[in-house]
């Protein structure tokens, strides 16, 4: 079930990666965007964004419905400056926060270049050597996961797209085979109409980014 | 007026509160578990902001009996600091300014803690001379004015706090070296030895690397490694070193208080909380009839109350700021004006 009207229109946000983008989803046919892909600009810049955004579409930070992020994996600052963002701003505006997949929501970006019964992969880079990784079917024009979120090396990739159609990334040096894709704030407040309701918080005191790599912190010698 | 102060600058989680310059709540959450890494580690330290910071925003205000509605302005920290934890506090207070339509105003940390003297009922008069004594640093300033402030000289190596923290290392004692430094020496013999103390061509500056190089020849010389030194010899060592680290800054206080018109002395910063410090320069100033501010120790170390005092100062004087700011990790060169003829 789509999500509850009461929490139309979403504002979304999308800081996972070099992209600092911002949606206004007011239904699938009416959706405001204003995006920099540039990088370290996201503290600086994206409450920019939202405030054009909202400027664009007339309305105030109190009129929107509720708040989507996308939530992990990604970089660890760039997901903790859209996380904090968000909690000020709900917290300010009395809104409900849906914390976003943002595989996921990358997934869903994919909709239109795959055909039913498909299985494809998203294939997100985490740095030079590793990616997460995950598997997607669309099963009855819904997308699905097919597998776990994984980190795996770029050299284990090959290996790991056996059934799969396609590949979906947002690598810097793209095998021909793939496909270009970058995280964006259209498709987190295009995941959060479709599978908000399970998600959505108002006790989003502690809520975390889904880091999902290990951070291994060492002792000073 | 009712300002919010946000600090996430390093290891301390601090909300504050201040309402007509009276400090409502002064909420401080030390992240002790860095510790265990003998340092702080500022992806966790990071982390464990964002995990706070909102619980503690709803402890201050329930505790200051103020709605977040109530609140007239949003001070943030933005610098200097670790860059993963001041984009944390940061992004939240503009955030939250943002969807509250209240004004906001990025501090300067460092200024924060020049003003923090201001905390107190007993205040500093301009002009004051003004020790930051840190772990991130250690600086002489004439402070003339809520907005001038000349720097005299700083260290040219180390930070005290830092060599605080290094000779507590090398005395196997542990992290963080202030309160362990202060508590060895309580029983030790400050004359045991004499660490030497820099003489640098600015009387003001600062050099704290020589006294740690020598606290290590010396345990190497005469220990050979300190798991060997038994613990009466601890406090001896760490009781000198302590001496030698405090004798620059009462040097500072002698000749800048003889060279300038200073109403006032004010030492912040970590360190300012060493009770020998304190002491010392207590003793200094009675000596000299001199008027001492030492903020309480609740403002020596990292806290939102100076954020929100410095905020609300810059706000009165016509200061505003908007969505654009941003996180920085070291002070512009020229945030202090220089003392005419300092090459």
């Amino acid at each position: 079930m789509n999500l509850d009207k009461k929490y139309l229109p979403i504002l979304a946000i999308e800081t996972s990666g070099e992209n600092c983008s911002t949606s206004l989803f007011f239904s699938m046919n009416e959706i405001f965007s204003v995006e920099i892909l540039k990088k370290h600009v996201h503290s600086q810049k994206l409450l920019n964004c939202i405030d054009s955004l909202l400027n664009l579409a007339e309305i105030s930070i109190k009129e929107i419905g509720s708040l989507a992020i996308s939530n992990g994996p990604g970089s660890f600052t760039g997901l903790r400056i859209g996380l904090t963002t968000v909690k000020g701003l709900a917290l300010g505006a009395e809104k409900s926060i849906i914390p976003v997949p943002t595989l996921g929501a990358m997934a869903l970006s994919a909709v239109d270049f795959v055909n039913d019964d498909d299985t494809f992969a998203i294939a997100s880079q985490v740095n030079r050597d590793e990616l997460y990784f995950q598997k997607f079917l669309k099963k009855n024009h819904t997308i699905l996961e097919d597998g776990n979120l994984e980190v795996i090396s770029k050299s284990e990739l090959g290996g790991k797209l056996k059934r799969c159609n396609y590949v979906f990334s947002d690598m810097k040096e793209l095998n021909s085979s793939y496909i270009q894709i970058k995280p964006n704030a259209e498709y987190v407040a295009k995941w959060s109409y479709i599978n908000g309701n399970n998600v959505i918080t108002n006790e989003y005191d502690y809520l975390e980014p889904n880091y999902y790599k290990n951070f291994v912190a060492k002792v000073k010698q | 007026m009712i300002t919010l102060g946000i600090e996430t600058s390093c290891d301390e989680t601090s909300i504050a509160i201040l309402q007509d310059g009276v400090l409502k709540a002064n909420i401080i959450s030390s992240q002790e578990f860095h510790k265990d890494y003998g340092g702080v580690v500022p992806e966790l330290s990071s982390r464990a902001h964002l995990q706070l910071v909102l619980p503690l925003l709803r402890k201050a205000l329930s505790q200051s009996e103020i709605e977040l509605k109530e609140i007239d302005l949003i001070a943030a920290t933005a610098g200097p600091g670790l860059i993963g934890p001041l984009l944390v506090g940061l992004s939240f207070g503009k955030s939250l300014a943002y969807s509250l339509k209240k004004d906001f105003i990025a501090v300067n940390h460092i200024e924060g803690h020049i003003y923090s003297g201001f905390l107190m009922n007993e205040k500093p008069n301009f002009p004051y001379l003004c020790l930051v004594v840190s772990g991130g640093h250690t600086l002489a300033l004439l402070v003339e004015s809520e907005s001038e402030i000349i720097k005299l000289g700083g260290t040219i190596d180390d930070a005290i706090g830092e060599a605080f923290d290094k000779v507590a290392k090398l005395l196997g004692l542990g992290y963080p070296g202030g309160p362990l430094i202060q508590k060895f020496s309580e029983e030790g013999d400050p004359k045991f030895t004499a660490f030497p103390i820099a003489q640098l061509d600015n009387r003001y500056d600062f050099s704290f690397s020589g006294i740690k190089t020598s606290v290590l020849r010396f345990i190497e010389n005469n220990y050979k490694s300190s798991e060997i030194m038994n613990l009466a010899e601890k406090e001896n060592v760490a009781a000198a070193f302590q001496k030698a680290a405090i004798e620059p800054l009462l040097r500072t206080i002698r000749n800048a208080t003889e060279e300038f018109d200073v109403k006032s002395v004010c030492i912040v910063g970590g360190v300012a909380a060493n009770k020998k410090l304190r002491e010392e320069v207590e003793m200094l100033g009675e000596q000299r009839s001199l008027k001492v501010v030492i903020p309480k120790m609740e403002f020596c170390g990292d806290n939102a109350a100076m954020i929100a005092l410095r905020g609300q100062m810059l706000y009165k004087n016509g200061v505003r700021h908007d969505l654009n700011e941003n996180a920085f990790p070291r002070n512009p060169i020229n945030l202090f004006r220089q003392r005419p003829g300092l090459v």
